[in-house]
C-alpha cells in the first residue's frame, strides 16, 4: 500500500496525483502536471483465466489493505486511493469507519473512469427530467445529491453450455386450444458474461447501465487508475461468483430455451445443462453513484463511469398515477357501458 | 336512459375503486416501459420486468366487464336482468373456453 501511495506522488512537486477520466492519466492536484499510465503490454489485460470445477481454487490473494473502510449501514467494504477520500459509503451513503484489511483476491484488470462527476451529476438530473410520474419537486433533490466514483467489482464468465430441455408450449387449431410436450438439445456459449462479484452491485445496475462492455478497454490493475476514487476488492472464490449468479444464468438459458422451442405459450420449462469450458476475469468497473433523499426514503441513480449510460430508482408521485389509472378507468368503463346498453336489446 | 341513486353509487364507486387497483398496474407499466427503453435488452434484469402484463389485463377486462352490466342496468333500470344477462354472457363465455381447450 505504502508503495501504492508512492506511485502516486508527483515526480516534479512530490504532490498527490488523481486520475483524470477527461485526460484519461494521473494529474497532480498541486502543479497539474500530466502523467500518462499507459504501457506497451495493455492488452495482456484482456486475457482470461481458465477453471476447472474438479480443481481448488489456486487464485492469487492481494495483500490486505492498510485502509479499508467499511459502512455500518450495509457493512459494504471500500478502499480509497490517493487523495479523494469521501466519509460516506459509496453504496448506500452510510457512515463509513475504519477496519483492519481483509485480504482479497487480486484484481485482473480494470476499465478506467471516462466520465468525470460533473457529467455524471448531469446525466443522473437528466435521467430524473426525463421520468413520467414522479413528485414535482424531485429535480431540486437530486439537484442536491452527491456523486461518488467508485470502481465495483464485476465478473466476466465465458462458458459452454450444452442443455437438454423439456417444455410445454400451446397450439391453436380448428378452434382447439392444445397443449403439447416438447424436448430437445442445445448449446449455448456465453462470452463475457458480466456478473456482479459483490452484494451491493444489483444485477439492475449492471443490466441499466453496462450494455456495451468491451474487453479491448480492459488495462491491467494499476494504483494509479483508482486514484481518487474508492473501489471495492474482490472477496468471491471463482465457484462462490458461479454460484451466486446461478439464478441470472438460469434466467438467460430459459430465454433460450423459449427462442429454440419458438412456439406460443412455451411454459413448464426444465432442463439439464453440462457446463464447460469456464474463463474468467476478475475486473472493476467505473460507476458513479448519486445519492438522494427523498421523503426520508434513500435512492440512487447510478451512472456508468464508461459512456454515462444511467439508471437508477426513483420515487413515483401517487397523484399522477392515480390520474393515469383514473384515465383508463374511464376509457374502459366508457366501451364497457355502451356494450352493456346493446347487449340489453 | 334511467338514471338512479344507486346506479350512479355503483359507476363512483366502480370508478374510485378501479382507479386505487390501478395504481398498482400503472406502476407496473410504468417500470415495464422504463425497462424496455433502459435495460439491456435480453438481459436477466430485462426478462424479468418485462412480466407482468397479465395483470394489468386483467384490471382493464374486470373493469369492462363490471362496466357491461352497469350499461345495461342504465338502459333497462332492471338490475338483477341485467345481472342475469352478465351471468349468462359470463356462462357462454366460459362454455366457448372450456370447448376450445378441450376441457369438454
Amino acid at each position: 500500500m505504502y508503495a501504492e501511495q508512492s506511485a502516486l506522488q508527483c515526480p516534479s512537486c512530490g504532490g498527490m496525483c488523481y486520475f483524470s477520466p477527461v485526460a484519461q492519466a494521473l494529474e497532480c492536484l498541486s502543479c497539474g502536471k500530466v502523467y500518462n499510465l499507459d504501457q506497451p503490454d495493455d492488452y495482456l489485460a484482456r486475457d482470461e483465466f481458465a477453471h476447472n470445477k474438479n480443481v481448488p481454487d489456486a487464485d492469487p490473494k492481494s495483500a490486505p489493505p492498510q485502509q479499508t473502510h467499511q459502512c455500518r449501514n450495509c457493512g459494504g467494504e471500500v478502499v480509497f486511493t490517493g487523495p479523494a477520500l469521501s466519509e460516506n459509503c459509496p453504496y448506500c451513503n452510510g457512515p463509513v469507519v475504519l477496519v483492519p484489511g481483509d485480504s482479497g483476491y487480486k484484481t485482473m484488470a480494470l476499465i478506467p473512469f471516462r466520465v468525470d462527476a460533473p457529467f455524471a451529476k448531469r446525466l443522473a438530473q437528466d435521467w430524473i427530467d426525463a421520468r413520467i410520474c414522479v413528485p414535482a419537486d424531485l429535480a431540486l433533490t437530486v439537484e442536491q445529491g452527491v456523486v461518488v466514483g467508485l470502481y465495483a467489482p464485476f465478473w466476466t464468465f465465458d462458458s459452454d453450455e450444452a442443455v437438454h430441455y423439456w417444455a410445454n408450449y400451446v397450439t391453436y387449431r380448428n378452434n382447439k386450444i392444445r397443449t403439447r410436450k416438447t424436448e430437445g438439445a442445445l448449446d449455448i456459449m456465453f462470452d463475457d458474461l458480466l456478473m456482479p462479484a459483490s452484494p451491493h452491485v444489483t444485477p439492475l445496475i449492471r443490466d441499466g447501465i453496462l450494455h456495451d462492455f468491451d474487453p479491448a478497454d480492459l488495462r491491467p490493475y494499476r494504483a494509479g487508475y483508482l486514484a481518487g476514487f474508492a473501489a471495492e476488492m474482490h472477496h468471491q472464490s471463482v465457484m462462490e461468483g458461479l454460484s451466486a449468479n446461478e439464478t441470472d444464468k438460469d434466467t438467460l438459458i430459459r430465454n433460450h430455451i423459449k427462442d429454440e422451442v419458438n412456439k406460443t405459450a412455451v411454459h413448464g420449462i426444465r432442463y439439464l445443462t453440462d457446463t464447460t469450458g469456464i474463463h474468467y476475469r476478475r475486473i472493476l468497473l467505473p460507476v458513479w453513484i448519486l445519492h438522494y433523499t427523498y421523503r426520508a426514503h434513500a435512492y440512487r441513480i447510478v451512472v456508468s463511469g464508461i459512456d454515462g449510460r444511467t439508471f437508477g430508482e426513483r420515487p413515483f408521485s401517487y397523484r399522477k398515477m392515480a390520474l393515469f389509472s383514473a384515465a383508463v378507468t374511464a376509457c374502459a368503463m366508457t366501451v364497457g357501458m355502451l356494450l352493456g346498453a346493446q347487449a340489453a336489446f | 336512459m334511467i338514471l338512479n341513486a344507486s346506479l350512479l353509487f355503483s359507476v363512483v364507486a366502480l370508478f374510485g375503486l378501479s382507479t386505487y387497483v390501478g395504481l398498482i398496474p400503472v406502476h407496473r407499466m410504468i417500470r415495464r416501459r422504463e425497462a424496455q427503453h433502459e435495460l439491456r435488452a435480453g438481459s436477466a434484469s430485462y426478462l424479468r420486468r418485462m412480466g407482468g402484463v397479465v395483470f394489468v389485463m386483467i384490471w382493464v377486462v374486470t373493469v369492462l366487464c363490471l362496466s357491461t352490466i352497469l350499461g345495461d342496468w342504465a338502459v333497462t333500470g332492471d338490475l338483477n336482468a341485467a345481472l342475469e344477462r352478465a351471468g349468462m354472457r359470463t356462462a357462454v363465455m366460459l362454455e366457448i373456453a372450456a370447448s376450445n381447450t378441450g376441457m369438454r
